[in-house]
């Protein structure tokens, strides 16, 4: 009440910028017009030249962080001071632009060097962060100061991009993730090269339990299948093997031309389809899975350009085999009868017999072949000589052990150290910069670029071991190809346990097929071929008595 | 020319050259080898023949300016490891550290420790 009354007269109202000027309430109020003044930053002075503000300079370096205020300095009038109280209208008023404690007295007169105002120059600030499109300039700018840093490194080539099959695949395993879904299905996509990332995430599966009420819960491993069918893989991604949970993997109808030796890594691995790619031969390792103990029990291999021996007649005769009659050539089922209990896990689902042994092929570090013999895997060649054979089925040995000797020479032993330029490259090997790691020595020769680029090819197909020590190695110096024959085996045993019959027939019934070659590796001179220790039968459980099989249905 | 000869004797000769051969890396640090656990390589091999003029085979010294004193360190143990377990059936591994692997390998390269020289000492 008090305020309304008072607004009846004309007051003095204070407003912005601290000008007190006399308004009646009646009347819009008028504010005086600015001061055409502007706060100079670099002479702390005013000027009355123009309104905008100066440009700071940043090259100059001399100005204080106080006096960085981008708003512009308050305006203030001396309110204490003692010619208010006989304030007239009019009457010229001191004004300060900026804050108090920049006024400075006037008696201070001592110049400023810091502050000295330095000459403005039309320069452009690189780091402004602020650039045109159409700006040519930036370009040549950041030029010169980008080729002073250049490290003096090969060019690299440019990522490979994903493909749209491969996208699609991708899309499809992360569907079978979310989802739970154990079996992921990439048949005919049309897939010409999947990468290891693709793959890894099927590392991540989990298997989604069945709760239903009343029924315990079981934590379960997954199993995961992977259908790679009916595409144009030339290569498989390494990542592929670190899948400890596959189950079962399909690779029929790609353009494989090897099955990396990390395939032992698979240990739960149950099927397996290798049919209709390009394998001449198959890892050493794979035998490690149709072991006693191992899981494979659907292993399919034909039709492949598999490499065979040479000299391998059709017409074989059967020949006995201690008391047991075996077959060589692709025979009849064959019974083995044992008058004692026996587990189901006593007999392995596939027998192999060693038939003979290619010469060997050694290799230098560097992977030039020594020997007059050459293995020449890559190549189309289908058949290979044989050296040690088992005598058992006709297969031409060759016997000709001149490669072996001719290296070692008369008097050397074979040392089983391995070379220093193998164990540097084991050693870059576990880097995990291999990849990067040629551009790295750019004056040095060129062969070192191509070991560390086969090294990197290498350890993205899951790595090669040696087949005897299973030492990881990098370039094999010795490397040798045996055949071996297969036989499936079934078990049966009766009700009460007190016989059990295993009958075995042959894998395949084509003579032309007998021979499955196995690629060995060895490290070094020690982990070389050992024909002499070889065990040449089949391996089948003590205590049997074998016979023929009229009909397979005897029992 | 036959004073050089008679030098390349056999070892029972007092004017044989010493067991040790001493091995001198760009930044000076000296290494003392068994002649016969160096002689793998056959660069050394070749650079400390009795036969050559070289100086190296004079003063049983062969310096090698690209090399570091620890990449050095590690081809004068491999000539030791390879010495010692040249004719044993097993073989530990020589750890190799990774940041020493691309120079070790640009060494051995030069060296020529090779698996092809390993066979025949």
């Amino acid at each position: 009440m008090l305020g309304s009354s008072l607004f009846k007269y004309p007051v003095q109202v204070r407003v912005n910028r601290g000008y007190y000027i006399k308004i009646q309430m009646s009347d819009e109020p008028s504010l005086p017009p600015l001061p055409a003044v502007s706060w100079d930053q670099q002479s702390q002075n005013f000027s009355y030249i123009s309104r905008k503000r100066g440009r700071n300079n940043h090259q100059a370096g001399n100005s204080s962080p106080l006096l960085f205020n981008s708003s512009d300095p308050a305006v203030f009038s001396s309110d204490d001071d003692p010619g208010l109280d006989n304030y007239v209208e009019g009457r010229p008023k001191k004004r300060y632009v900026g804050t108090w404690f920049q006024q400075r007295p006037a008696t201070d007169d001592a110049p400023n060097t810091l502050l000295q105002q330095t000459k403005r120059t039309l320069t452009r600030d690189y780091d402004s962060g602020v650039f045109l499109g159409s700006d040519g300039t930036t370009d040549t700018d950041c030029g010169d100061h980008l080729n002073c840093l250049k490290l003096p490194a090969r060019p690299r080539p440019h990522p490979i991009r994903m493909s749209q099959a491969e996208m699609a695949a991708r899309q499809k395993i992360e569907d079978c993730l979310d989802k739970g879904h154990e079996s992921v299905d990439l048949w005919s996509m049309g897939l010409e090269e999947l990468s290891d990332g693709t793959i890894e995430r099927l590392g991540q599966i989990v298997n989604i339990p069945y709760v239903t009420k009343d029924v315990a819960f079981v934590p379960r491993e997954p199993e995961l299948k992977v259908f790679l069918s009916l595409n144009r893989l030339s290569r498989l991604p390494g990542s592929i093997f670190d899948l400890t949970h596959l189950v079962v993997l399909s690779l029929r109808g790609n353009q494989l031309k090897e099955l990396p030796p990390a395939i032992c890594k698979l240990r739960n691995l149950k099927q397996l389809n290798l049919s209709h790619n390009l394998f001449s031969h198959l890892p050493a390792e794979l035998l490690d899975l149709l072991q006693l103990g191992g899981k494979l029990s659907d292993l399919t291999l034909y039709a492949n350009p598999f490499i065979q021996p040479q000299g391998c007649t059709e017409s074989l005769e059967p020949e006995v085999d201690g008391n047991a009659e075996t077959f060589s050539c692709p025979g009849p089922e064959v019974t083995h009868r044992y008058e004692r209990p026996m587990e189901e896990s006593e007999v392995p689902r596939y027998l192999t017999r060693w038939l003979g042994r290619s010469p060997v092929q050694f290799c230098d570090s560097m992977g030039q072949v020594l020997s007059d013999f050459h293995t020449a895997l890559d190549s189309e060649i289908s058949v290979l000589p044989v050296e040690v054979s088992s005598n058992k089925i006709g297969l031409a040995a060759t016997y000709s052990p001149q490669a072996w000797t001719s290296l070692r020479g008369q008097e050397t032993k074979p040392s089983a150290v391995p070379s220093l330029l193998e164990m540097a490259l084991r050693s870059c090997y576990r880097s995990s910069q291999l990849p990067d790691l040629e551009f790295y020595i750019p004056e040095a020769p060129d062969h070192l670029q191509e070991l560390l680029r086969r090294a990197s090819l290498q350890k993205h197909m899951g790595g090669l071991i040696c087949s005897n020590c299973r030492k990881t190695l990098i370039v094999p110096p010795m490397q040798w190809i045996e055949w071996r024959e297969l036989r499936t085996s079934r078990f049966m045993s009766n009700a009460r346990e007190e016989f059990a019959i295993i009958y075995t027939s042959p894998y395949t019934n084509d003579a032309s097929e007998i021979a499955v070659p196995f690629l060995y590796r060895a490290c070094s001179w020690n982990c070389g071929p050992k024909d002499l220790d070889k065990d040449k039968g089949w391996n089948m459980p003590e205590g049997g008595k074998t016979f023929r099989t009229i009909h397979p249905g005897y029992f | 020319m036959k004073r050089l000869y008679s030098a390349s004797g056999d070892d029972a000769d007092p004017s044989a050259p010493s067991k040790y051969v001493t091995l001198v890396s760009g930044d000076g640090f000296e290494f003392v080898v068994l002649r016969e656990a160096a002689k793998i390589s056959p660069i050394i091999k070749g650079m400390l023949d009795p036969r050559s003029q070289f100086a190296e085979a004079k003063d049983a010294r062969c310096v090698f300016q690209e090399m570091s004193g620890l990449v050095l360190d590690k081809v004068v143990e491999y000539f030791h490891y390879w010495y010692r377990y040249k004719d044993s059936e097993d073989v530990p591994d020589m750890d190799i550290p990774v940041e020493l692997c691309l120079e070790l390998l640009a060494a051995a390269d030069y060296l020529g420790l090779d698996q092809a020289n390993m066979s025949t000492k």
